[in-house]
């Protein structure tokens, strides 16, 4: 395991379903970094996250995580890993320490002390109903459950949705603290693009089933730029240099890509930074090209 | 497997211990009731003890009963799919066969746990009665626990096929309804006799006589290899069910 370069390796995967294909997607989440999955609700976040867990079958392609292949692999693999979802997967009439009792018996290398201690720092009560928490409180038994078997890649399927920004912080502060340990990492997917520009190394932007952007965020970041000009202006950029613009009567905004490219090319205008939630909401729109 | 098994205990250890002391109480009611008749006041009326004497063998049939309290909460299985337990399941390194091994082996100790105050009321009466057990008696009880432990496999594969509460009971119903109808048919009968003017006797429960499962005690151990085949069958075809299923 030393030698992995990548914690999570997807070649060409592909799963169709009625109505919606993951279509030949690849990328890779390099080992001891925090990759953000992200796109809009129905993009197929979920299902790459199934697809990674073999929780349903792949129609095509391979995935390896931690250096194996997932299906002849599974069971090795799954001992060193850790899924997080937006639910609490645990029964609402479990409490804390009867939660420990059971993973002891899923998790050969589950570790009491850590799961305690985590429990202890997120102030959650070890002897009441999980009917009875919080969905922040929930989210953090299922991130100290996960956190407390030395997994090597913690996979989370939207697990900071519907979280207040407190609790949130909280949680993410956690997952700087996981990746001190350089051998681990963190899949994160989710439409929360601020979290995400707080602690994610990579992004990769998926809308309806294909991969548009794949890298580092901050060099997909700086490589973007939106130009705010008048309607006038914006009829003098070439359309194959617009990714999509918003049109008002007020004037245009326009997302463009190649940043360095774009100022030379046009020297008049104004290119501002962006973030990454505008990245993505001009990116699904870039069929459109222009919108409102 | 011994952690799942605790999980499914947690979870439905109200219900099981609720059942047992059900299960208690009808058979302590059953024994006052004999030992009356024995040496109480309902001994000065040994006709209307006679016109008992037959449901109280209704207490050896309690475990098929039973089954059927059991079955409502064993819904365990369809609460694991809903809550997202069998898909977090599956997203550990627990190998399948322990899953599915951990609710077979459930549904035998709640079976088992349910027809203790069974056994306690038999040897009891036994007792009460002078007789002694006899050999057939636990011929008898133990034709009717494999039974109904049969019927227990097969409805934790259904759970495992189905996912569906309501399917699972749905395909139970025919049983479900038999047992609770002639379950009804036999109190209202015993109140109707106990009534100034009876009506005709329609108790189909009476029909169920030792005498009747004598032929079939005869056949215990065959009995107890198809219970073992069953367990085998439900266990197999439950793992593959689950190793194929897709958690979407």
């Amino acid at each position: 395991m030393k030698d992995i370069q990548n914690a999570i390796e997807i070649r060409d995967l592909t799963k169709k379903y009625d109505g919606f294909t993951l279509d030949n997607i690849s990328f890779d989440v390099p080992r001891g970094s925090i990759m953000g999955f992200i796109g809009q609700n129905g993009a197929g976040k979920t299902t790459t996250i199934r697809l990674m867990l073999n929780l349903i079958k792949k129609d095509s392609g391979s995935i390896k995580m931690l250096g194996l292949d997932n299906t002849e692999n599974e069971r090795e693999i799954k001992s060193m890993i850790s899924a997080v979802f937006d639910e609490l997967p645990f029964h609402e009439a479990l409490n804390a320490d009867q939660l420990s009792v059971i993973m002891s018996g899923l998790y050969k290398s589950w570790d009491k002390m850590t799961y305690l201690s985590y429990l202890e720092r997120f102030a959650l009560p070890r002897k009441k109903r999980f009917g009875e928490f919080s969905k922040g409180m929930k989210m953090k038994v299922q991130i100290a459950a996960a956190l407390s078997h030395g997994a090597k890649l913690l996979i989370m399927d939207e697990a900071t949705t519907g979280l207040d920004p407190v609790v949130r912080n909280e949680i993410l502060d956690i997952f700087l603290e996981y990746l001190q340990d350089e051998s681990n990492s963190i899949f994160l997917s989710s439409h929360i693009t601020t979290d995400l520009e707080k602690i994610a190394d990579s992004v990769t932007f998926i809308d309806k089933g294909r991969i548009l952007l794949s890298g580092n965020k901050d060099e997909i970041v700086e490589n973007h730029g939106m130009i705010k000009c008048t309607n006038s202006q914006y009829k003098e950029i070439a359309p194959e240099d617009v990714i999509s613009a918003r049109l008002t009567d007020f004037g245009a905004e326009v997302m463009v890509s190649g940043k360095e490219k774009i100022e030379k090319k046009y020297s008049g205008l104004t290119i501002d930074n962006t973030t990454l939630e505008e990245i993505m909401l001009f990116y699904v729109r870039r069929k459109t090209k222009e919108w409102l | 497997m011994k952690q799942l098994i605790y999980k499914d205990w947690i979870l439905s250890r109200k219900t099981t211990i609720i059942t047992m002391i059900y299960c208690s109480l009808i058979a302590l009611t059953f024994l006052l009731i004999r030992i009356s008749a024995n040496c109480g006041n309902l001994s000065h009326d040994p006709m209307f003890y006679l016109s008992l004497k037959r449901n109280m063998y209704i207490m050896r049939y309690m475990p098929c009963a039973v089954f059927f309290l059991v079955l409502v909460d064993n819904g365990s299985i369809v609460k694991d799919y809903n809550c997202g337990w069998m898909r977090l399941c599956r997203t550990t390194g627990i190998k399948t066969e322990a899953i599915v091994a951990s609710k077979l082996v459930y549904s035998l100790i709640s079976i088992s746990a349910a027809i203790v105050p069974v056994m306690i009321y038999t040897v009891s009466l036994c007792i009460a009665d002078g007789s002694g057990i006899t050999f057939g008696q636990l011929k008898n009880l133990c034709t009717i626990y494999f039974i109904t432990l049969t019927a227990a496999f097969l409805d934790t594969f259904l759970s495992f096929l189905l996912k569906k509460a309501y399917l699972v009971q749905l395909v139970m119903l025919p049983a479900v309804g038999t047992a609770a109808g002639l379950m009804m048919m036999h109190l209202f009968n015993r109140i109707n006799k106990l009534s100034a003017e009876p009506v005709a006797d329609f108790d189909l429960l009476d029909l169920i006589r030792m005498e009747y499962a004598e032929p079939l005690s005869r056949m215990l151990p065959v009995i107890f290899i198809i219970t073992a085949a069953v367990f085998a069958i439900c266990f197999f075809a439950s793992v593959k069910i689950l190793k194929r299923r897709e958690m979407p």
